[in-house]
């Protein structure tokens, strides 16, 4: 179901990493109703850390919080390669503060205003 | 009055007020103008593990490896004559080498006395340590009920939006709505309160009496992690409930095979590999819409990380799944 490929980063993939299979594809048909290729949806750091070293995305929609892990390894990753992303999170924004990665990225709220979603992704 | 009946009215008050001090459940020390220990109450002697010969006569400051020498507080109590002063809930948290980490509010005060000329100081100790944890605990979860409040309002919409509309009148649609929204609860009721649960107890768990006696079930004892019990719950929900519409449960004489091993595989993961087979049901044609259904089992499976391979074969339909545990 994802879109895989060896080819470059076309400037329209997004890796979306959710945990809530129904949220990841709400999220996913949004995307694909905006006009993006979507990679995932993932619900675990491992896929996508796996997914990232294939193929390096346009961008990235991130939940923070994971069934038992936070996302943080992965938004170290896209930074390192400069891959931009937002966050879809249900925590308050205190609480992103604390991690330096997850700190000045964009952030909406849960439930997320997939409009909203899409012009963010369109503005980066 | 006599001297004798004058000495008995003072020690009867005396032992009163040193009765009273010793009742507090509070720990309590008296102090003189030179900060130097008078009295200790029984609580004190006891929150803090001292004996009370150990302690009077000694300086505050130096009591317990000087644990209460801070200079702040130093300043403060050393005000408290002078300025007729009050410290109040002063904070101070310590790793004491008897009692280990606490946190106590001190208050200091000079001792009341009728005519305003009192040089001792009365120092009270609250420990807040239970207190403080508490309200760390009670913060934490009320934060995280806000988040799956959220979180689950999320899945709701998310839900509402998934049930196709198109071409149906509003009773389909909301009976369908409702239909997923109950499974989808319940799913999310046995993941928030497992831990980790057995494979083969949550798929008899899932497919429920009386169907569960036509379903064989053949596997080694496999612990499902509870961030995994949702979606496998919904999987197996949704191929049991196809089943007893279209497959081998809607007829008197099918069945059920359900087979699981584990499969370790280089990279160090270990894949959960079942199959779902029917048999002895009514013929079977491959639908011609990717349904709802098809679209969770193989969504939810690839979103677990894994994959799965459904096949409409004549004899009956089968499942083949590989998902990571």
């Amino acid at each position: 179901m994802s879109t895989r490929s060896n080819a470059e980063a076309d400037s329209n993939t997004v890796l979306i990493v959710e945990d809530e299979y129904f949220i990841a594809m709400e999220v996913k048909r949004a995307l694909t109703e905006g006009g993006f290729a979507v990679l995932g949806p993932v619900s675990t750091v491992d896929d996508a850390l796996r997914i990232i070293n294939d193929q390096r995305p346009f961008a990235a929609v991130l939940d923070v919080t994971l069934e038992n892990e936070m996302v943080t390894p992965v938004a170290n990753l896209l930074t390192s390669m400069k891959v931009p992303f937002v966050l879809t999170s249900a925590l308050h924004e205190s609480e992103l503060e604390r991690h330096p990665t997850l700190r000045d990225v964009p952030t909406l709220g849960k439930p997320t205003d997939l409009g909203r979603l899409i012009s963010a992704l369109r503005s980066l | 009055m006599m001297l004798e009946d004058l000495y008995r009215l003072l020690r009867a008050g005396h032992v009163q007020a040193q009765g009273i001090v010793n009742t507090m459940t509070q720990p309590v020390v008296v102090l003189d103008q030179t900060m130097c220990v008078t009295t200790a109450n029984h609580a004190f002697l006891e929150k803090f593990r001292v004996v009370s010969d150990d302690i009077v006569g000694a300086t505050f400051f130096q009591l317990g490896n000087g644990q209460w020498d801070i200079p702040e507080l130093r300043q403060l109590v050393s005000q408290v004559i002078p300025r007729a002063a009050a410290v109040i809930g002063f904070e101070v948290k310590h790793d004491f080498p008897t009692i280990g980490k606490r946190t106590f509010l001190i208050d200091a005060r000079r001792l009341a006395h009728p005519d305003d000329n009192s040089m001792s100081i009365l120092v009270s100790f609250d420990d807040v340590t239970e207190q403080q944890r508490h309200d760390a605990e009670k913060d934490f979860i009320i934060s995280e009920m806000r988040h799956r409040m959220k979180n689950l309002f999320a899945i709701v919409r998310a839900l509402a939006s998934d049930t196709e509309a198109e071409g149906r009148t509003g009773v389909q649609y909301r009976d369908s709505f409702l239909a997923r929204l109950e499974v989808t609860l319940r799913a999310q009721e046995i993941a928030a309160t497992v831990i980790s649960t057995d494979f083969e107890t949550l798929l008899r768990q899932t497919i429920g009496e009386p169907t569960e006696n036509r379903v064989s079930f053949q596997g080694p004892a496999i612990e499902i992690k509870a961030s995994k019990v949702l979606s496998i719950t919904m999987i197996f929900h949704e191929l049991a409930t196809n089943s007893a519409k279209h497959g081998a449960l809607a007829s008197r004489t099918g069945r059920v095979n359900i087979n699981w091993s584990l499969e370790r595989v280089p990279q160090g993961r270990t894949y959960l590999k079942c199959e779902w087979r029917e048999t002895d049901g009514p013929t079977i044609t491959p639908p011609i819409h990717r349904g709802y259904g098809r679209e969770l089992i193989e969504g939810m499976s690839a979103h677990l990380g894994g994959t799965v391979q459904l096949n409409f074969g004549a004899e009956g339909f089968t499942a083949m799944f590989s998902l990571p545990i």
